[in-house]
């Protein structure tokens, strides 16, 4: 074997090579947990309360009477009913329609459908609490023992009962707000709200629980690796050592696959201890809406002040998030919503609140973005309607108060990498004509009509100061030249093995072909956190550096050996082969390397851990470092609106990543594509309509997700910049992709239509009402 | 989805012997009753009888100026025949618009009917046709009006049915179309286009996804040589308890030159119709602003605002420069 010269210069990180699991996913090869069979294995189902909140009394004689019924669980039957997430893995007194009330199993699913049928559940209601509003009126039933109440100032008073999520709660203050508003001559005020949102991954959960001698192993569809250990260890309450959790090909999850699948785990494997047999549990569509997590609604009420000639002087707000009945997320999301409850504008005061309240709704998690589609459509909305009231090109005051490099942010940190946000909003200014579109469209009068919107943002990278962004990586080499890696972060569809690959064959010279990325098994690797938070390339990816660096460096010192090169002679690492820098025809193939490895008894694995450099913050003022860097992005959306029956078409979507650096381009522009989609879903039609705790919408065919058919013309434009935060300059992309895209098409909307939009979804019947009200205020 | 029995029956004989069975139900593509099936268990006790393998039910064959479609036939193939859409071209375009491809490749046109949901877009075109449903049962065969297949089924307007989702019912044929037991749709026969006969067809959803439309709307006209209309005829789906078709009173433009004030004197109509008939109609007052807009859009498309679609002698669409210009 040879090596080019091309070879050894050309990189792989920052080339577009085709995804390494692409073809077992496009010829349905791909294992998913649903597709596994085990012999004998039994299968398991959840009753989902009917009532948003009741406490019940399960009767399952008639369906234990069944000839396939095996098992049927309630509260009593699970050691710890309640979950180290808040979430209940069982439970008799039910806060929300998707709490679940009993635990089904039966010999296969015909037996399981006719058993969760013939469990008879007695109700006995109680009162429900499904609004914001509802939650913090003055007597409002307190849904939670830990809630508390408001004092006057609006931020929480742990002494009195109420509704608010304590831990949620997350303040800024910066500077003097009072006073930036005495010195305003411009001030505007609004509240905006958006809905419920559904993940709406293609596969619906599933996970299997096998017994293995004193071990319960899973195999889940979880979105996190290690998560199923810590949720069967806390259910079946047994050291987490007697649990082993396995990764299966994950159908998508946008960070909704952790709570519900966690607590599957947990009840599918008390079924598996209880009869002693493997346990499946699968979803149905139906089953998933109703208990998978949701993004959390917001309720945000802004004020904003600016100076005669258009500089922010003080902003306040209060972000407030319905929470549902359990919540794990909302103390974490909030440290970013309040870092980002300002936008990417550099203003002196800056006062805001943000906290969730526990309603009998559904529980929201994760869900791409963490806070920031929500913050981004309040806070873009009101910066819009500001515009309006000066009078003024809302992109002449952004450009006045958008960050640059060396401004503080709200929290205080002064931006110190290269910040692009400025040149990027006049770059898609430029290539998208929006000056000229936005004089063109302001007054159209007939039935359809065009508009054009435009955001700026900015997102802290990674967990920041949410948590450690550590991960570790083990590197594995084998006799014959190939080699295992291992990471604990995981694929779930984002193309993180083909991401993980190019970083590896990068760092360490090993060939992308040689390299197979192992599914995570929590019995082979340890925890490295979550796949949350764009996080896996820029941070995940510093341990598999990290690994392919010590691995060459363990090569090199076994190739010099059978190169028996002289002291001054460098030894190259590049495509598999090892060879003699100013003598490429000396050459050694890894295989031969490893194989010598393998019999001087020299290591042949290593595992690294990346701990990034510690951030430090004020969790009572929101003030410090919030995350070590931050990646910019600009979208304009262009829309038609019939306003004689309210639907939108969204004809074009520009959008302008800072990805630091593109590992592999066109899995960033995959991500971006994909996140337009989402966006203009969030912005449209997707909403899951609740009418007092009972949720309407439990299927595809009525909760509108978009599809091809809707999708826009997209242009997509990456930015690359020197920023030393992340693996090879990486910053993120996977929730910035979608975080801009809803607010662009409502502001175009806003545009079209000329009336104020406070609410997201903009439905067709909701744009019918914005034109109603619109026409009520001409004749007024 | 779990059923008592299934037979496959290759002859029409065989498929009307099978549903003697007082628990006997026709099953054609199962785009709409696997869908119920699946949740509610709604089959448990029913006798399946599988008719895309009935020979007399597949097949397009022309005569008698009528183009003769088999009820099993499935639409993908009739989105496919050059002959569905140079003779038929509204029909072409409903079924066109029926789900997705993976749909349109099981789903049938008689099973698009016989599941009776008033916003099904073959419903639609086929009242507005004038289509003929020929019916097969013990008694022999009968051939009745499109319009007459269906039965006021108010449960539909409340039902959610009509803004997106499936028909709840698990047998349709009995609460809501006219077919007795053990009768099935054996043919569609559309009425070949007239010469000079313009047709349209318009549906309103949210998105552009797979799903039902909200409300539906197609019409036909033919007009004079000095373009007065000669004859006119609508069906609006999606808001009515049955679908019917407009014409007469109800759809005034016989005798116009079809401007702008002759459509809407039609949605007037529309309007008129529903205030009487749609109290219960869910998403109400939402399908009650917009219905008359869709019905206008399919009736302006067949005047000076529309133009031809091209390609498909005798469709026309509403001309809509912007909507489309950046695609």
């Amino acid at each position: 074997m040879s090596v080019s010269s091309a070879d050894r210069k050309r990189g792989i990180v920052g080339r577009s090579v085709p995804r390494v699991d692409g073809r077992e996913k496009v010829t349905g090869a791909a294992a998913y947990a649903d597709d596994l069979r085990i012999p004998g294995m039994v299968y398991a189902g959840c009753l989902h309360s009917r009532s948003p909140h009741a406490t019940v009394e399960v009767d399952a004689s008639a369906a234990l009477s069944l000839e396939g019924t095996l098992a049927v669980l309630t509260e009593r039957d699970f050691p710890k009913p309640q979950s180290m997430y808040d979430w209940y893995y069982c439970t008799s007194h039910p806060r929300f329609v998707g709490d679940v009330v009993a635990v089904v199993a039966a010999r296969n699913p015909q037996a399981l459908a006719q058993a969760l049928s013939s469990v008879r559940v007695t109700y006995h209601g109680l009162p429900v609490v499904s609004t914001v509003e509802a939650a913090l009126a003055a007597d409002a039933p307190q849904v939670r023992e830990k809630g508390v109440g408001l004092l006057p100032d609006g931020t929480p008073d742990p002494n009195a009962p109420g509704n608010v999520f304590l831990d949620s709660y997350r303040p800024l203050r910066k500077g003097d707000v009072d006073k930036g508003f005495s010195r305003s001559r411009w001030v505007h005020e609004g509240v905006y709200r958006t809905g419920y949102v559904e993940h709406a991954y293609i596969e619906p959960e599933s996970v299997t629980a096998i017994p293995m001698g004193d071990t319960m192993v899973i195999r889940s569809c979880s979105q996190q690796g290690h998560m199923p250990q810590r949720f069967v260890a806390d259910c079946l309450q047994i050291p987490m050592a007697r649990v082993r959790a396995e990764q299966c090909v994950v159908g998508g999850s946008f960070g909704g696959k952790f709570e519900t699948v966690g607590l599957m785990c947990g009840r599918a494997a008390l079924v598996a201890k209880t009869l002693g047999l493997p346990c499946r549990m699968t979803y149905s569509r139906e089953d998933s809406l109703l208990e998978s997590p949701k993004r959390h609604p917001f309720t945000t009420r802004i004020r904003i002040g600016a100076s005669e000639d258009g500089r922010f002087l003080a902003y306040e707000a209060t972000q407030v998030e319905n929470a549902g009945a359990y919540n794990n997320q909302a103390p974490w999301m909030n440290i970013r919503a309040r870092a980002h409850s300002a936008g990417p504008y550099d203003i002196p005061n800056v006062r805001t609140d943000t906290y969730a309240v526990f309603t009998n709704n559904p529980v929201p998690g994760a869900f791409r973005g963490y806070s920031s589609p929500q913050v981004i459509f309040c806070n873009e909305m009101a910066v819009d309607e500001l515009a309006d009231k000066m009078g003024v090109s809302v992109i002449d005051l952004k450009r006045k108060n958008l960050l640059r490099q060396g401004s503080k942010t709200a929290t205080g940190q002064t931006l110190v990498h290269q910040t692009l946000l400025v040149d990027m909003m006049d770059d898609i200014v430029r290539e998208t004509d929006y000056r000229k579109k936005d004089a063109t469209w302001r007054s159209q009068a007939g039935r359809l009509r065009r508009g054009i919107g435009l955001v700026t943002s900015y997102r802290g990278v990674a967990l920041g100061g949410e948590g450690w962004d550590s991960s570790g990586a083990m590197l594995t080499a084998l006799p014959d030249g190939s080699f295992t890696l291992r990471a604990a972060l995981m694929e779930i569809g984002q193309g993180l093995r083909t991401v993980y690959t190019q970083i590896c064959s990068e760092a360490s010279g090993i060939a992308s072909q040689d390299i197979v990325i192992v599914d995570v098994d929590t019995s082979a690797i340890p925890d490295s956190g979550l796949t949350v938070a764009s996080r896996s390339t820029a941070q995940g990816g510093q341990s598999i550096r990290m690994a392919g660096e010590a691995m060459r460096g363990m090569l090199l010192d076994t190739a010099r050996e059978l190169l028996e090169v002289g002291e001054g002679e460098k030894v190259e690492l590049a495509n598999s082969v090892c060879y003699v820098a100013n003598d490429p025809s000396r050459s050694v193939t890894l295989a031969q390397v490893c194989e010598a490895r393998s019999y001087s008894g020299k290591p042949m694995a290593t595992y690294q851990w990346y701990r990034p450099r510690e951030l430090r913050n004020d969790d009572s003022t929101g003030q410090g470092e919030a995350f070590t860097t931050y990646a910019y992005g600009c979208c304009v959306a262009e829309v038609t609106v019939d306003t004689l029956t309210g639907k939108v078409r969204t004809n074009r979507v520009s959008s302008y990543h800072d990805v630091g650096k593109a590992i592999n381009p066109e899995l960033v522009r995959g991500q971006v594509c994909g996140g337009i989609l989402m966006g203009i879903g969030f912005g449209l039609t997707e909403e899951v309509r609740m009418d007092r705790g009972r949720m309407l919408d439990v299927n595809l065919d009525s909760y509108l997700v978009p599809t091809a058919a809707d999708a826009p013309h997209i242009d997509v434009r990456l930015y690359e910049c020197d920023d030393p935060e992340g693996t090879y300059g990486a910053k993120c992309i996977a929730e910035a992709a979608t975080e801009m895209v809803g607010t662009a098409v409502a502001l175009a909307v806003k545009h079209a239509i000329g009336c104020q939009v406070r609410q997201l979804p903009l439905t067709p019947q909701r744009i019918l009402g914005l034109l109603d009200k619109q026409e009520r205020g001409q004749h007024e | 989805m779990i059923a008592a029995s299934y037979a496959c029956p290759n002859t029409l004989e065989e498929a009307v012997a099978a549903l003697a069975d007082p628990a006997a139900m026709v099953i054609a593509g199962g785009t709409d009753l696997m869908v119920k099936g699946r949740t509610r268990n709604s089959y448990v006790a029913r006798a399946l009888v599988d008719v895309t393998g009935v020979n007399e039910m597949r097949g397009v064959t022309v005569h008698d100026g009528l183009l003769d479609i088999g009820a099993a036939e499935p639409l993908a193939s009739l989105v496919e025949s050059k002959v569905v859409r140079s003779l038929s071209p509204v029909l072409w375009q409903a079924v066109r618009s029926v789900g997705g491809v993976q749909t349109r490749n099981r789903a049938t046109l008689g099973g698009n009917l016989a599941n009776a949901c008033p916003a099904a877009d073959g419903i639609c075109a086929c009242v507005a046709l004038g289509a003929l449903i020929k019916v097969v049962g013990s008694q022999g065969e009968r051939t009745i009006d499109a319009s007459e297949l269906f039965r006021p089924c108010p449960a539909c307007l409340a039902h959610e049915g009509m803004l997106v989702r499936t028909c709840l019912f698990a047998d349709p044929r009995e609460k809501k179309t006219t077919l007795e037991p053990g009768e099935l749709i054996a043919r569609v026969l559309v009425p070949q286009r007239a010469e000079g006969e313009l047709g349209s067809y318009v549906r309103l959803s949210t998105n552009r996804g797979i799903g039902l439309a909200s409300v539906t709307a197609s019409a036909i006209v033919v007009r004079e040589q000095d373009g007065t209309v000669r004859l006119a005829r609508a069906c609006v789906g999606g808001v009515l308890p049955a679908p019917r078709a407009l014409e007469g009173s109800e759809l005034p433009l016989v005798g116009t030159k079809l401007e702008n004030a002759d459509v809407l004197r039609c949605s007037k109509s529309l309007g008129t119709i529903m205030d009487e008939e749609c109290s219960r109609l869910a998403n109400g007052s939402y399908k009650r602003r917009v219905a008359p807009v869709v019905l206008g859009d399919a009736l302006r498309a067949l005047g000076q605002e529309g133009e031809d679609v091209p390609g498909v002698p005798g469709l026309r669409r509403i001309a809509v420069p912007s909507w489309e210009e950046d695609r």
